[in-house]
């Protein structure tokens, strides 16, 4: 899963300067760090996490519920502190000062990063025996309850399964999957007519 | 960020894709050193939507949603319907066309077709959400303006389609994932002996079309909706 930084802050100095400093660092974040003034504008895609860069003004304005909203859907913070009498807010993660140096800020966005896979030794290319069973019962075109029914597991485990599936092949229609699932000979078309599938 | 005392020549040259955009508002090449703002004129463009619209297109980070919800609504449902419109004639067909031309390019290479079945469901999804958009959604929203105009409180809401904006946008997001899912698809998941060229003029098309779909349905999501339920809650007596 990929993982977009957004810097909101109303100082172009600053915002400008933070990503400039990211973009210049080894962090692999090509198009996924953006600039705004104003959160109402943020467009959020799903299967992305998100870090906010803000201003410790935007825990004190209208949007905090919004910013708590967030923070329940695993998004992480860092709150930029421009006035060293402001104390680190309770959602943020971790406090960027003005006067810390490159590898300081390059260090506490990496540290926010590292922090979506605290097991950064699991490998999560290739779907589990399991996985790929939901996926070949998806594909044939059962509903998550009459997967459940058929491998004899909760519809909630069913779900998680193919949530996880999601997120390990970055296709969510179910016509996506089956093309996935002929491509890698998961389902036998010979016995099946392509057009009933997709 | 553009504006409009700047030659629509030199915008151009700094941004070629802004190119489709100009032909929405019915502006067509040849314009020789004119300014933007002259070339509205002439034309009867409103030129501060004209230009607000180039500059979000050209830079994903620019949305000046205060500026946008001062348009009239029947300019922003002018604008969009025009995009519909670019769909249906340009990108639909244009992607068949290059996958077909992608697909001729691997005579034995039968998992192509696949993407085929893919693409035509895509579509046919795509068709529905902006025939209902065009037939459904726009109509009712220019109806709402022209009683919001008029001033008359709506006395017997049973008679309009829907109570609200929010029955007819939802299906963006299938649309947008399915598009998502084609590329992917794509790119890491088909192996077969095509034209590498050919494969990447149809990729490229492919990201144009996302990026001109997201910029489309932020100007719906964030600005015509949040403006029709202003009206809505005037006109409809709660």
């Amino acid at each position: 899963m990929n993982t977009r930084i957004l810097i909101i802050h109303q100082s172009a100095i600053v915002a400008e300067g933070l990503q400039r400093l990211l973009q210049n660092s080894s962090l692999q974040l090509h198009d996924h760090l953006r600039m705004f003034n104003d959160p109402a504008d943020i467009t959020i895609h799903s299967g992305s996490n998100y870090i906010f860069i803000t201003t410790s003004a935007l825990f004190q304005s209208l949007y905090k519920m919004q910013l708590i909203n967030f923070s329940e859907s695993g998004y992480r913070f860092i709150q930029c502190i421009t006035d060293p009498a402001t104390s680190r807010d309770n959602l943020c993660l971790e406090a960027i000062y003005l006067d810390d140096s490159q590898n300081q800020v390059i260090e506490k966005v990496r540290n926010t990063i590292n922090s979506f896979h605290p097991d950064k030794n699991a490998v999560i290319s290739s779907l589990t025996d399991r996985e790929t069973e939901v996926l070949k019962l998806v594909s044939l075109g059962n509903a998550s309850k009459e997967i459940a029914d058929k491998l004899n597991i909760s519809t909630h485990t069913v779900i998680t399964h193919r949530k996880n599936i999601t997120e390990k092949l970055g296709i969510k229609s179910i016509s996506g999957l089956t093309v996935y699932a002929i491509l890698n000979k998961i389902i036998d078309t010979d016995e099946l007519s392509i057009d009933d599938l997709i | 960020m553009y504006s409009l005392s700047q030659k629509l020549a030199d915008i151009i040259h700094h941004d070629h894709q802004l190119l489709p955009i100009l032909n929405r508002f019915g502006i067509r090449l040849g314009f020789g050193d004119q300014s933007a703002n002259d070339v509205c004129k002439s034309l009867d463009i409103n030129a501060e939507f004209f230009i607000e619209i180039l500059n979000t297109y050209h830079d994903p980070d620019y949305f000046p949603r205060e500026r946008f919800l001062d348009f009239p609504l029947p300019l922003i449902v002018e604008y969009l319907k025009k995009t519909h419109l670019y769909y249906y004639t340009f990108y639909i067909p244009e992607i068949e066309n290059q996958l077909n031309t992608l697909i001729a390019s691997a005579p034995g290479a039968n998992n192509l077709s696949l993407l085929t079945r893919f693409y035509l469901k895509f579509k046919q999804e795509l068709h529905e959400h902006l025939e209902y958009e065009d037939k459904f959604t726009f109509p009712y929203v220019l109806n709402l303006h022209t009683l919001y105009l008029q001033g008359s409180a709506i006395t017997n809401p049973e008679l309009l389609p829907v109570r609200s904006i929010i029955e007819f946008e939802e299906e963006h997001s299938d649309v947008d994932s399915k598009l998502l899912d084609f590329k992917n698809i794509i790119i890491k998941y088909l192996q077969a002996d095509y034209d590498d060229n050919k494969c990447n003029t149809l990729i490229t098309t492919l990201f144009n079309f996302e990026d001109d779909l997201r910029d489309h349905s932020r100007i719906e999501d964030k600005i015509m909706v949040p403006k029709v339920l202003q009206i809505e809650k005037l006109l409809f007596p709660s």
